[in-house]
């Protein structure tokens, strides 16, 4: 019983998310349900604020593993979930307040629970809880595109989940043993067939690169992010992204087996961080939907990440975090100058917002510092993120000696210029292109504004002051 | 000690900045004159920085603060710094920026729209070059030298020609590849050497630290005594050559120049004369600065190709200037030709080449401030900068006349003017370099020496094209009117600039001078 102590937060949004659905089930106002959805991932937020932890401890008989490093990913999953609940809130799409908030926290609470999963069969399950939110979250607007793309969805999901689960039983064969973070599960794969362990931890990682639309498994991400309401893709490109690399890293350290394992698990996560980039950066030219460009430019993010996942070290994993942080601000920046302008001017495609910023500047100007954050130019969070993740892998290459650290940190730099030019399209119709009709001005409401503001200070202070959130995550003990 | 003058004259512009966001937009005029006004006073806040400036090789009025520090447990301390100060190199490229600012505010009358945006971006601008100017930690000369390139590119895209959209992407592509192979080096050079006076292993940006061997790890992949290679070239090679390339694409050699016409013709006359100022001097300075001290034994060996790329651009750039119909593109090429002398300047290792070097960018940046400004009079004028559209201009417009009279002498290197101190100082310096040490080759110096014989052509045959024989204009609209008021006190104190630095160059020499001292000292004593 003990054991419920340290899953306190999932305890209070498991509670919130029934109290949400009973909300509906009184019919209170769609004002009133978002409060509570609200209040209940505030109080989430509270609660896992107490729960870093100076040693990480194994409970519920080997299932689920607490640490500073769950506990931080969990905040920022957290976060997430906060910001999308106020990006509801300015820009309301959704009039089925209950289900959808539900759905939502839902989303949250599986990340939580993958977060802390220490054995195949708790991961699986957290996993399929993600999952099952996402398939129904995109089929929300109970339209033709929404269907599309939430059957797409779910068949991408089901090979993936099956591959997966195809995986796990391989190495509970080769190993004898669903807790991959035991000792045994190391030993086994030290002696075990190196072609067998391939495939079996390829396979298991297809569903780790589905959730956090990875190439291969990436084909999903712009039909989905196409049908979904701008607060839900903020959604999608954060929290099952986050949840998803921080199972992943703790797999495949365990996989890696503090480097007995017999197969390089660095090539091949540095071969799956290059595909997506490539196929991330150069499909993302191409658009010309804000939506689209948003789901490869969440591709090619989640290249970066893994990047940094490919060294397989404790430190990166430090830097992961700093750049899952920066990440989401500038994603959640963006989102929210993209929803804004497809509100004013009633469009989503970019060559409909020639010169539109001057319609609302503020808006425009917060959008651009959103998109050169997710670039990675200074003076915003981003290019710290950039350049400690780069930095991180010079390190490991000068420490280890191995060429694919140089490989992946020359190929990732000069895929920033890449980046550079579809996150500019938008402030470049915006403000150089010459206006086509009139200039639609818009107001925006307080709400937008603090928004706004809270996130610009955000991504502007953490390049000022990076020394206070990475001294804060260097402190904790980032022992999986 | 902490001196404050140059973080005062870098917060400035920004603080302007910031005042200038809070006025409203309808208010059009005021915000050329708060530009204006931080101009006057950072101009102000350089002679005084002046005048406590002592003569010799010290970095001096030094501000040195603790910026990021962060404790990573095994891989040791790291920390960036904030670190500014001035020397003989960074002081007279200090003058000539708030010199150009100045002007530049001063033309930006033209602007006719959209002034807030516009003079925002030109505060920025003007804090993140005084920035690149000062900076002695490399991760804070990296931030200055990006934050160089949204305001460009917004005050090209927005405010420039018809192709200005074109233009400014290709200057933003080019010159953030560039940046990005800079910072590929200073990551490697940041993980490979430390702080000294620490206990624990500290890893530093300190400009300073790195230009001492000693201060490297051993084993580290850029320390001087690792002998690991890639292909043809040892790491530390591929390091030259990639911060080479970095700051060739922004000086601009060829053939790394393709942005620069395009952006110049774009861009409207007062963003011209910044770029070509004082923006391409931040290449120059970063190699000066930054990839020789670095990596001395490196540039020595691949003198020869600096030397080369020098030499080529000082020809190419020459016979473009020959061959274009446009007269601003002309003048663009022709910068493309004198940077060139910069990098023959430097590739000489030489007390007269480097500064010679020093001293052609200072006058360059004045010559071309004042060639651009020619050019948006001419404009302004008959509506085009077509050379063939133009003949026989000096019977309509003598003073125009004289001040492009003044302006293409003095750049083709006439005696008399800064040109040609700078010039001759490189050359002689290639010629000492040929005849001793053979970093430049002789047939390398013979043909710099060429490079002012085709100056002197396509400044001349312009000359006689556009300002010579029978009137004729073809253009849309003509307002023949001579020179303003105004635009004499554009263009004269300029010219008085240039004949100053041409018949009285030593107190200017001996300030780079002491610089120059220093700097072949890091070169020589690095040296294995």
């Amino acid at each position: 019983m003990a054991d419920l102590l340290h899953v306190v937060p999932e305890m209070v949004l498991a509670a919130g998310m029934v109290l949400v659905l009973l909300a509906g089930f009184w019919k209170l106002s769609w004002t009133r349900i978002w409060w509570l959805a609200f209040l209940v991932l505030v109080a989430d937020l509270l609660f896992s604020a107490d729960f870093f932890y100076p040693e990480p401890q194994t409970i519920f008989s080997g299932m689920l593993r607490v640490s500073s490093f769950a506990a931080v990913i969990r905040m920022l999953l957290i976060v997430s979930g906060l910001l999308t609940m106020l990006l509801a809130w300015i820009v309301p799409t959704e009039r089925r307040a209950s289900e959808y908030y539900f759905l939502l926290l839902a989303m949250v609470w599986g990340g939580q629970w993958l977060t802390l999963s220490n054995h195949f069969v708790s991961m699986l399950v957290s996993f399929e809880i993600l999952s099952i939110t996402g398939y129904l979250l995109v089929n929300f607007g109970f339209d033709q595109r929404s269907a599309e793309g939430s059957l797409k969805y779910f068949l991408f999901g089901a090979a993936a989940t099956a591959l997966m689960i195809y995986g796990a039983s391989m190495l509970y064969g080769l190993t004898g043993t669903l807790d991959f973070a035991s000792s045994r599960m190391a030993e086994q794969l030290a002696d075990a067939d190196r072609n067998l362990t391939l495939i079996a931890g390829l396979a298991l990682m297809a569903g780790f690169l589905f959730k956090i639309a990875a190439a291969p498994f990436h084909f999903w991400a712009p039909d989905v992010y196409e049908s979904l309401p701008w607060p839900m893709l903020a959604l999608f490109s954060t929290v099952p992204k986050f949840a998803g690399l921080a199972a992943l890293l703790k797999v495949l350290l365990s996989l890696h087996a503090f480097g007995l394992s017999p197969v390089n698990w660095t090539i091949a996560l540095g071969a799956v961080a290059t595909l997506t980039l490539i196929a991330g950066n150069f499909a993302a030219l191409w658009q010309q939907d804000t939506r689209r460009l948003m789901a490869w430019s969440s591709v090619a993010q989640s290249g970066f990440m893994l990047i940094s996942l490919a060294s397989l070290s404790a430190t990166t994993g430090r830097f992961l975090v700093f750049y899952m942080a920066a990440f989401a601000a500038g994603n959640f920046l963006t989102v929210h100058g993209l929803a804004l302008l497809e509100k004013r001017t009633g469009s989503g495609r970019i060559d409909a917002y020639a010169g539109q910023g001057m319609g609302s500047v503020w808006s425009s100007v917060a959008l651009t510092l959103g998109l050169i954050s997710l670039t990675g130019l200074p003076p915003v969070v981003g290019f710290t993120a950039k350049l400690f993740l780069f930095a991180g892998l010079w390190e490991i290459w000068q420490q280890s000696g191995a060429g694919v650290h140089l490989i992946l940190f020359v190929f990732g730099l000069l895929n920033t210029v890449v980046a550079l030019f579809f996150y500019l399209k938008v402030p470049y119709q915006l403000f150089l292109k010459p206006v086509s009709g009139a200039i639609i001005s818009a107001r925006d409401d307080a709400g937008s504004n603090l928004f706004r503001i809270i996130l610009v200070v955000w991504v502007l202070w953490a390049f000022f002051q990076p020394g206070l959130l990475m001294g804060w995550l260097n402190n904790l003990n980032f022992d999986l | 000690m902490q001196d404050k003058l140059i973080t005062l004259l870098i917060l400035l512009p920004l603080l302007g900045a910031g005042i200038l966001l809070i006025i409203p937009a309808r208010h059009k005029e005021i915000f050329r004159r708060g530009a204006l006004l931080v101009t006057i006073l950072q101009l102000l806040i350089a002679l005084s920085m002046v005048s406590r400036f002592q003569p010799g090789s010290a970095m001096q009025l030094v501000e040195h603060r603790s910026w990021i520090n962060m404790d990573l447990g095994t891989w040791g301390i790291w920390k960036a710094d904030y670190w500014v100060g001035v020397d003989g190199l960074s002081l007279p490229l200090i003058l000539l920026s708030v010199v150009v600012l100045f002007f530049a505010a001063l033309a930006a009358r033209k602007i006719k729209f959209k002034q807030k945006g516009f003079f925002v971006l030109f505060l920025v601008l003007d804090a993140a070059v005084i920035g690149s100017f000062t900076a002695q930690d490399l991760l804070l000369f990296y931030l200055f030298f990006e934050f160089m390139l949204l305001p460009m590119y917004f005050m090209i895209g927005i405010w420039g020609g018809p192709r200005r959209e074109y233009a400014s992407m290709k200057f933003f592509l080019y010159t953030l590849f560039g940046s990005i192979l800079i910072l590929i080096v200073f990551i490697g050079l940041y993980l490979s050497g430390s702080d000294p006076g620490s206990a624990s292993l500290t890893h530093t940006f300190g400009l300073p630290y790195l230009q001492d061997i000693a201060r490297y790890t051993p084993g580290a992949v850029l320390s001087p005594d690792t002998p690991g290679t890639l292909g043809w070239f040892t790491w530390r090679e591929w390091a030259f050559l990639l911060l080479l390339t970095g700051f060739a694409i922004k000086l601009p050699a060829v053939p790394l120049h393709t942005w620069l016409p395009d952006a110049h013709v774009e861009a409207p006359t007062a963003v011209s004369v910044l770029l070509a100022a004082l923006l391409l001097k931040v290449g120059g300075y970063g190699i000066i600065r930054v990839a020789y001290p670095l990596f001395p034994a490196e540039a020595v060996h691949f003198s020869w190709l600096v030397a080369g790329l020098g030499v080529v651009s000082i020809l190419y750039g020459a016979f473009n200037s020959l061959a274009s119909k446009d007269l601003k593109r002309l003048i663009a090429y022709s910068s493309v030709s004198h940077m060139g002398f910069v990098l023959v300047g430097i590739a000489s290792v030489t007390g007269s080449g480097v500064t010679g070097a020093v001293f052609q960018m200072v006058s360059h940046g004045i010559l071309s401030a004042m060639l651009f400004l020619l050019a948006g009079m001419l404009e302004e004028r008959t509506g085009n900068r077509l050379i063939e559209n133009h003949s026989g201009l000096s019977s309509r417009l003598p003073h125009y006349t004289l001040f492009v009279l003044i302006a293409f002498f003095a750049s083709l290197g006439l005696p008399g003017f800064s040109g040609f101190i700078g010039e001759l100082f490189v050359l002689l310096g290639a010629f000492t370099a040929a005849t001793s040490t053979g970093y430049v080759s002789l047939t390398l110096a013979f043909a710099a020496l060429g490079g002012l014989i085709l100056a002197a052509g396509y400044f001349l045959w312009a000359i006689q094209r556009m300002f010579f024989g029978p009137f004729a204009i073809k253009a849309d609209q003509v307002r023949l009117k001579d020179l303003t008021f105004f635009d004499v006190g554009l263009l004269l104190p300029l010219s008085l600039f240039t004949l100053v630095l041409g018949v009285y160059p030593q107190p200017l020499l001996n300030l780079i001078n002491g610089f120059t001292v220093y700097w072949l000292q890091l070169m020589t004593t690095h040296q294995p």
